[in-house]
């Protein structure tokens, strides 16, 4: 899983590519952390390269939305491939992560 | 152990011992082939000085013939007719020189006084040593055919014969200087002589001995041996006939022989009997040449007696640097031999092994210290090790006893009644794994549940333990209610963001009426008597254990007589081939579809053994979970 962290007119753009399972979740939660870390964030994930999330993947984005929703922040996934969002929407998550 | 170093220490003496010859031999080849040289043109050189000598020596022995001989030359002409003065004169001759072993003078044919021979001759008698004179020319001596008196007849000139043995006269070998008388017209009408023998020539000359086999030659003009001795097989003989018998043995003589005959002064070299030989020659003032021959192994013989004592000095040097090489290579690899067994000792484990004691500061020091820092290194890496290992070999007998507890923790008295026939299997990824299942028989209510706990491994395993525990005991009458007490117990304490997908359900046996709750689980799959399948998908709740106060929804389906239902975790869709292709809903609800004939047991497995033969040689790379319950009445 790549992510490429841009920022630009007060947002930061997070772009994922590739596989996010079991063998790079820890790698993908290293390279978050910058996210975790911002004061104000108001984040905007491009889900469209994004290939597949294990259960361990959408642990991470929970901890995301909550580190973000502790500072009254913004969180949204984007452009989400259908089979992806399959995941999201059956486990529910689609109810606590913006997806558009 | 065989000591390695001796085999080294000896290859190494060996091969410096073979460059030590080498150099050796080539440094002799080089010297004795310089000094070879040097030797023999110094040799040339002393033998050209002797040649001189030797031919001055023998010539002023001839000219003092030739002077008694031209001095009497005028009382002859003076005296001509006075025979018994000319007896006197050759007496004289003969007596005043001690060279001369006769003397004659020798009248043309009929010259004297009419006398056919006429031809007064003294000479010294060989037994008595008197002076004896005598009349020379008889028919039995007719010297008038004798080449000491023809040539000087003829040509007019003075000069010497070729050798010959005087029968008539002194019967010596000898040669004869003869100088002619001439009358106012200019012809020869007597032939004064001196005798000079061979044997004398020989004396004087052979005195001259350079060389063990030098051999000095002189000869006639026209080549005939001068100082041999009347026993000596060379009398008689010439240089060329004694070529010819010689020829096969030699090279180089031929052109020597002509140099020499034509009258040069020449140092040269040939072969004879397979000796090499070098000759130095010269003419005398009368034609004679003289020759000093020297044989090139009596030049060398003393420079070769100096190499004999050279190689054996160097042959014993050698021998001192081969002992000196060996003992010190020796000495310094021994500690090589400890070293190596230290290596052994540490491969079975000795790191405490003695190491030698270097006191130079070298290369060995060096093996020394490098040897001494691994041994503590590999002390040190293998107590880690060792440490490691046991962690680990706990951990694995930690993981091992966690893995039963878990398998224990799951129920395997599976329901199998006229009405209802329920099985489950859980295959983990690893040891311990987050699937879950469960089931409880009340009366005639199922209560089941599958569930999958995000992750995997011993931390997925705990929060596996905690949900499943939950799922055992919370059975209301109420299944909302259930879930939600379910949730709040995983969502007190979760600071690590688990959460639990999880179908939980309750059939009526009675009715086949099923209530369930999806919370963020796969579909399950429902499959008519008639082999139909399909997913049932209800609205979406969400997983447990991430908000506790989210309402959680339940559904109800009506299972028909000899219907069944399949749950499964995503390990079952999702397996995956090397080729990172996932097995897919299509091919499962396909099987499951295609399964309505068989029990649940074998239904279960059969799902199993189609997801392997899929995946092929993949490893498993998530935790399977599947549960059919085929519903009778």
């Amino acid at each position: 899983m790549d992510l490429q962290i841009t920022t630009g007119e007060g947002k930061t753009f997070a772009t994922l590519k590739g596989r996010l399972d079991t063998t790079n979740a820890s790698q993908f939660q290293q390279d978050m952390a910058p996210l975790m870390e911002l004061e104000h964030p108001d984040i905007e994930i491009d889900c469209s390269d994004m290939e597949y999330t294990s259960s361990q993947g959408l642990r991470l984005f929970l901890m995301l939305q909550k580190a973000v929703s502790l500072k009254n922040g913004n969180m949204v996934m984007k452009n989400m491939r259908p089979e992806v969002k399959e995941v999201f929407d059956i486990t529910g998550f689609s109810n606590i992560i913006k997806i558009q | 152990m065989k000591p390695a170093s001796k085999s080294f220490s000896l290859r190494l003496s060996l091969k410096l011992l073979t460059a030590t010859s080498i150099l050796f031999l080539v440094a002799l080849l080089a010297v004795s082939v310089l000094s070879y040289r040097e030797i023999v043109r110094e040799s040339q050189k002393s033998s050209l000085n002797l040649l001189d000598a030797n031919i001055r020596e023998v010539e002023s022995v001839l000219r003092e013939v030739e002077l008694s001989v031209e001095n009497e030359a005028w009382l002859v002409r003076e005296n001509s007719l006075d025979e018994e003065y000319l007896y006197h004169i050759t007496e004289r001759i003969v007596s005043e020189s001690p060279y001369i072993v006769g003397s004659a003078i020798a009248f043309s044919r009929d010259h004297f006084k009419g006398r056919h021979y006429f031809s007064p001759y003294s000479y010294v008698e060989r037994d008595t040593e008197r002076i004896v004179s005598r009349q020379l020319g008889t028919d039995d001596y007719d010297y008038f055919s004798m080449g000491w008196f023809t040539e000087p007849f003829n040509t007019g000139k003075a000069g010497w014969c070729e050798p010959y043995v005087d029968l008539g006269g002194g019967d010596y070998r000898m040669t004869t200087y003869s100088w002619p008388l001439k009358d106012a017209s200019g012809k020869v009408y007597a032939v004064i002589t001196a005798d000079v023998t061979l044997d004398w020539l020989s004396e004087t000359v052979n005195d001259v001995q350079a060389y063990e086999h030098s051999l000095v030659i002189l000869c006639s003009r026209q080549g005939s041996y001068l100082n041999v001795s009347e026993s000596d097989s060379l009398a008689g003989e010439t240089v060329y006939s004694y070529f010819q018998k010689n020829e096969r043995n030699s090279s180089g003589v031929s052109e020597i022989l002509k140099s020499m005959m034509a009258g040069e002064k020449e140092a040269n070299v040939y072969v004879m009997d397979n000796h090499l030989c070098y000759v130095v020659y010269g003419s005398l003032h009368n034609g004679w040449k003289m020759s000093i021959h020297t044989e090139i192994r009596d030049v060398l013989g003393h420079i070769r007696n100096l190499n004999r004592f050279v190689i054996l000095i160097a042959v014993l040097g050698l021998m001192l640097i081969f002992l000196v090489c060996y003992l010190l290579v020796k000495s310094q690899t021994g500690p090589l031999v400890i070293f190596s067994n230290s290596a052994k000792r540490i491969a079975t484990g000795d790191f405490g092994s003695e190491l030698p004691d270097i006191k130079s500061e070298d290369e060995i020091r060096q093996l020394r210290d490098s040897f001494e820092y691994m041994q503590n290194n590999l002390q040190n890496y293998i107590g880690e090790l060792k440490q490691t290992t046991a962690a680990n070999e706990r951990l694995e007998s930690e993981l091992n006893i966690a893995e039963r507890i878990q398998k224990a923790m799951l129920p395997v008295n599976f329901p199998q009644t006229d009405r209802i026939d329920l099985y489950a299997l859980l295959r983990p990824a690893r040891e311990v794994g987050g699937d879950l299942y469960d089931f409880k028989l009340n009366g005639n209510l199922l209560y089941f549940s599958v569930g999958d706990v995000s992750g995997k491994g011993v931390p997925a395993s705990l929060y596996m333990a905690l949900t499943r525990m939950a799922c055992h005991l919370i059975h209301d009458q109420d299944l909302k209610s259930s879930v939600q007490k379910i949730n709040s117990n995983l969502c007190e304490n979760n600071s690590e963001f688990f959460f639990v997908t999880l179908l939980f359900g309750r059939l009526n046996l009675d009715t086949g009426e099923l209530i369930f709750c999806n919370a963020g689980h796969n579909p399950f799959i429902l499959v008519s008597p008639d082999g139909k399948a399909e997913f049932v998908r209800p609205r979406p709740n969400l997983a447990l254990g991430l908000d506790s106060s989210f309402p959680y929804e339940v559904e109800t389906v009506t299972l028909q007589k000899g219907g069944r239902i399949i749950l499964y975790t995503d390990g079952v869709n999702e397996a995956e081939k090397k080729d990172g292709s996932q097995y897919g809903n299509d091919r499962l609800l396909q099987w499951a579809g295609s399964s309505s004939g068989l029990d649940s047991r074998e239904a279960s497995d059969g799902l199993l053994e189609d997801i392997r033969s899929f995946v092929d040689e993949n490893p498993q790379n998530d935790d399977i979970t599947i549960m059919t319950i085929t519903y009778f009445k």
